[in-house]
């Protein structure tokens, strides 16, 4: 079974990707903000992280580029859960290594359909 | 509230199972489904400044539950307490909260399976202090019955009302005493 | 797969009303002069958060209004904007706003706040957005429906060539070339071809980089748009060519040709779409008292490790009683002390699982003193102390509301204008302290301010004016100060709207004697007022002393005895309204006969026979007179009310070690019929001559 972990500092977005990626047949740990994430992942083995960008300690960016920073994490897919559409955020997030993002707000079938995408 | 009536498959008459205790000869009953136990009575704690058919309250498993006379209650004469004397613990839904409340009766007699066909409805006695605590009455092997409404029996109001006559009652003997 | 985002609903009202209170608190911090970056990053993450959580699951209005919210947040933490107090002031009335469509939402109501609509003019004022860019915004953060565009069922088979020249970095962001042509393969027929032109040597090859180039065809009848989608994530890396094979082109109807979201068929989509987005119910109600709470994982472990010593212990004891002989006597008692430690500790720690820091109830104040003494022109520095002193969390929430009078009154009538402070010598600043902590078994809770204090002249007058006070009896300055805990009183002549009547005291005095507490105020002329409430630590559980009237037992609550002692004949005196009091050091104390009140048999023949029990109600001090002192024990609080109901003189009841019920006393109660009646006589009764 696939792990992912969720790292965002809402809990009810943290519940709502939990429940619903757990549905779908996932392994779903959740973080609940970089310093956490970052620290969960290095003591876990996940095959993909999704994370929110706007965070208390450490923010999405830093912790994508920190990921990157650890080998275990550097071809793993991370999507980033932003509410901007602009392009600066996704050219800022590629650029510190993202894979890609999924736009807030995000209903569960769109959740499901963009993880199957990096994680068949 | 209606999985209380039994309804008879081939004639669809509708009845309800009482259980039936005896008061100063006169037999009363109250729906089986409401009665949670029959115990035999046991000494309780008095509550200050209650009429005196408000015996008191008793432990029942880790619950407080107020014990009534039914007999003092209705007005029949006193009689000692004895080793038939019963306490009938009723449990009903009084404004949507459960309560329990112990009747304090003479003796148990049994259950009966009474038709509603039969029920007659309790005839207006004049004083209408609201709906009144008899649910009609039913003949059973040639003798009356009388049926009471178990929640109406633990209409509190009535104990409010009562309480304030008592106070005056004991002011006014204190005053007297001073 | 159906999933229903109604069940998280109730996380993400909590969630807004913890970060409402975060983004008050740090607003308080807000000062236009020196701007701290990490309060605005922290406000701005808290409007970021709820317009997320509202957008995730369909709170679509006020998505809407907390985008302006985060709007104009965002500018000022970008430096766009400089931070002025109007955008301050909008902000406070923001949170307001919020609160209020909070409990809307909860209880399932979809009707907006009035000053939602101008709250938002307000908000577009300062980003000075006209109504063209507003849209634009809008609709970039509008709800990305999935770009299902309408296909054409008979449109044929369309074959598209298509060139992907992966940027050289897109494996180091995780995708995967296979992935996407996963995707496309979704669609349609698909025919790979790699194209290895373009790998360096063997020793110039960076393992990470990607040097491979595909060419592939699809035979799909999906739009170019569907196409490009697959390759949305490294489409600015990489280049990608997308042409439709001209042999087939000219059968495409022209229509079909371009599928690029026009406005108009956006909108039939968002149609389509917006029965998946409207806002959905909450079934369950949610008031302000919430029924959930939250635990520090200490607390459970704590309790967790308990339970496991209570099942050794009990273990133990069966194993005891199975074979039971008189030698395991002693064993059997050790056990039994054993059981007896271990059920009191997790009597404790179950009881601190519902305590929570009394913070919860103060949180409030600092806005509310900051918006009152504005409004009164008053100076107030607020100092709270004890924050984290814990109590039960019914407690805290029946708190909330006397603390919150407290302090209204305090600010309103308590607290001068600058001018008259400067007048009596006072510092410009008024000084309001709070302060919580706990004290032998109960919680005490001090609301004191350096203020004029009580004006006992105005409240005696007051009292004797409304019948409250008798004109020829003498009051203390503690008994003029307990006057205004009176029901009907007031003192003020305007019914300001900052704390209403006077009425106030009577109910707060209530409420806290309803959760067996009690409260006393200290005034001192001229240098301010102290509020002290007393309550205990939990509802539930108390140190009871049993006492004996006649052949019953009674329970008294200890938090309110001071001493008893044995009186001796003599020692009583019979005041000229036939009260009886005794003294006591420099008081004279009145006598209640609790067998008289209770309405039972005593066995005394004199009051020197039995035991008076000197208690305390609010300031002032009552002897009960009791046959006999009982043990002292912790009573579990059975309710009454539950299968009975409230009985007067009574405050509940609880079950003895013999199993039989006794009745705890409500010491209130008691005092209040012997004074009502005591006031009831005396107008009955023609004066006695002195």
């Amino acid at each position: 079974m696939k792990r992912i972990l969720a790292v965002d500092d809402s809990l009810s977005i943290r519940e709502m990707v939990q429940f619903t990626l757990k549905q779908a047949g996932y392994h779903v740990d959740a973080a609940v903000d970089g310093v956490d994430g970052l620290a969960k992942a290095k003591t876990g083995q996940f095959d993909l992280i999704i994370s929110d960008i706007n965070m208390p300690r450490m923010d999405g960016i830093s912790l994508i580029r920190h990921l990157r920073n650890e080998s275990t994490y550097k071809f793993t897919p991370i999507l980033m859960l932003t509410t901007e559409s602009g392009s600066d955020i996704k050219m800022t997030g590629k650029s510190a290594g993202a894979t890609g993002w999924i736009v807030k707000p995000f209903n569960p079938e769109k959740l499901i359909a963009t993880v199957q995408k990096v994680l068949r | 509230m209606d999985n209380r009536t039994l309804t008879d498959i081939d004639t669809g008459e509708k009845s309800t199972q009482f259980l039936t205790f005896i008061m100063a000869d006169e037999e009363y009953g109250v729906e089986i489904l409401d009665v949670q136990e029959i115990r035999g009575w046991e000494p309780c704690t008095e509550i200050p400044n209650m009429p005196e058919y408000v015996k008191g309250v008793i432990n029942l498993r880790g619950t407080i539950v107020p014990i009534v006379d039914l007999r003092q209650k209705f007005g029949l004469n006193n009689i000692e307490y004895s080793a038939t004397t019963v306490v009938i613990v009723v449990m009903v839904l009084v404004e949507g909260k459960s309560k329990v409340m112990g009747l304090v009766v003479d003796a148990v007699s049994d259950v009966h399976t009474i038709s509603h066909h039969d029920i007659n409805l309790p005839p207006q006695l004049g004083q209408s202090d609201g709906p009144s605590v008899i649910r009609g009455l039913v003949s059973i092997n040639n003798k009356m019955v009388v049926l009471l409404s178990s929640s109406l029996l633990l209409d509190l109001e009535q104990f409010k009302n009562m309480e304030q006559i008592n106070t005056h009652r004991t002011e006014h003997a204190i005053a007297v005493n001073d | 797969m159906d999933i229903d985002l109604k069940q998280f609903h109730h996380v993400f009202i909590e969630e807004c009303v913890e970060g409402l209170e975060v983004m008050e608190t740090e607003l308080l911090k807000l000062n236009p002069g020196a701007v701290d970056s990490e309060v605005i990053n922290t406000i701005f993450r808290v409007a970021h958060s709820i317009k997320g959580g509202a957008g995730t699951f369909g709170f679509n209005q006020l998505t809407e209004f907390t985008h302006v919210a985060e709007a104009l947040l965002d500018d000022l933490r970008a430096g766009k904007l400089t931070l002025i107090d109007g955008h301050i002031s909008l902000f406070f009335k923001t949170v307001d706003c919020l609160r209020e469509w909070i409990l809307r939402l909860a209880s399932d109501s979809e009707s907006i706040p009035e000053e939602a609509e101008a709250l938002k003019l307000q908000y577009n004022s300062f980003l000075q957005v006209d109504e063209y860019q507003q849209q634009i915004l809008a609709s970039n953060d509008e709800i990305t429906p999935e770009v299902v565009l309408p296909i054409v069922n008979h449109l044929e088979d369309g074959y598209w060539l298509i060139n992907f020249i992966p940027g050289k970095d897109i494996l180091k962001q995780g995708n995967e070339p296979r992935l996407m042509f996963a995707e496309l393969q979704d669609m349609g027929e698909l025919k790979v071809t790699p194209k290895l032109t373009a790998i360096p040597r063997w020793s110039d090859v960076l393992p990470e980089d990607i040097y491979v180039s595909w060419d592939l065809e699809l035979i799909s009848q999906v739009s170019e748009l569907q196409i490009k989608e697959a390759f949305e994530w490294v489409e600015d890396d990489s280049t990608i060519t997308i042409t439709h094979s001209s042999a087939i082109q000219a059968v495409i109807p022209a229509s079909c040709q371009n599928i690029v979201p026009t406005a108009d068929n956006k909108e039939s989509t968002l149609a389509v779409l917006s029965t998946q987005v409207s806002p959905q119910k909450i079934t369950n109600n949610k008031s302000t008292e919430t029924s959930s709470i939250r635990v520090s994982i200490d607390k459970v472990d704590a309790l967790i490790n308990m339970v496991g010593e209570l099942v050794i212990t009990q273990a133990m004891l069966g194993e005891l009683g199975q074979d039971f002989s008189a030698d395991k006597l002693s064993a059997l008692k050790k056990g039994l002390i054993q059981l007896s430690q271990h059920t009191r500790e997790m009597q404790d720690s179950v009881m601190k699982i519902r305590m929570l820091p009394i913070q919860f109830a103060f949180n409030r104040i600092p806005r509310m003193v900051r918006d009152l003494s504005e409004q009164l022109g008053k100076n107030v520095l607020l100092r709270m102390h004890g924050e984290e002193t814990e109590l039960d969390k019914i407690m805290l929430e029946k708190l909330s509301d006397p603390i919150v009078h407290l302090v209204r009154n305090a600010l309103d009538h308590g607290i001068e204008t600058i001018e008259e402070r400067k007048l009596t010598g006072k510092s410009d600043v008024a000084c309001l302290d709070i302060s919580a902590f706990h004290q032998g078994g109960e919680i005490i809770v001090e609301i004191r301010d350096d203020g004029r204090g009580l004006n006992r002249a105005k409240i005696h007058a007051k009292a004797i004016e409304k019948g409250i006070a008798k004109e020829d009896q003498h009051y203390s300055h503690s008994q003029i100060d307990e006057l205004i805990f009176a029901p009907g009183f007031s003192t003020v002549e305007t019914v300001s709207d900052i704390s209403g009547r006077g009425v106030g005291m009577d109910v707060v005095k209530k409420n806290i004697e309803s959760l067996g507490g009690d409260i006393q105020v200290e005034s001192n002329d001229g240098e301010g007022s102290c509020f002290s409430i007393r309550l205990p630590l939990t509802l539930s559980i108390m140190d009871g002393q049993l006492i004996k009237i006649g052949n019953k037992t009674y329970v008294l609550p200890i938090m309110s005895i001071i001493e008893s002692l044995q009186l001796k004949d003599g020692m009583v005196t019979k005041l000229a309204d036939q009260t009886e009091v005794f003294k006591l050091r420099d008081e004279f104390i009145p006598i209640i006969r609790l067998y008289q009140v209770l309405n039972h048999e005593t066995s005394l023949e004199r009051i020197s026979d039995g035991l008076l029990v000197v208690v305390e109600s609010g300031a002032n001090k009552y002897g009960l007179l009791v046959d006999d002192l009982a043990a002292q024990q912790q009573v579990v609080i059975k309710n009454l009310e539950d299968n009975f109901m409230k009985v007067s003189c009574v405050s509940g009841a609880t079950i003895l070690g013999n199993g039989t019920v006794a009745l705890i006393l409500d010491i209130t109660d008691i005092i209040k019929r012997i004074t009502s009646k005591q006031y009831l006589q005396q107008s009955q009764r023609s004066p006695v001559a002195a």
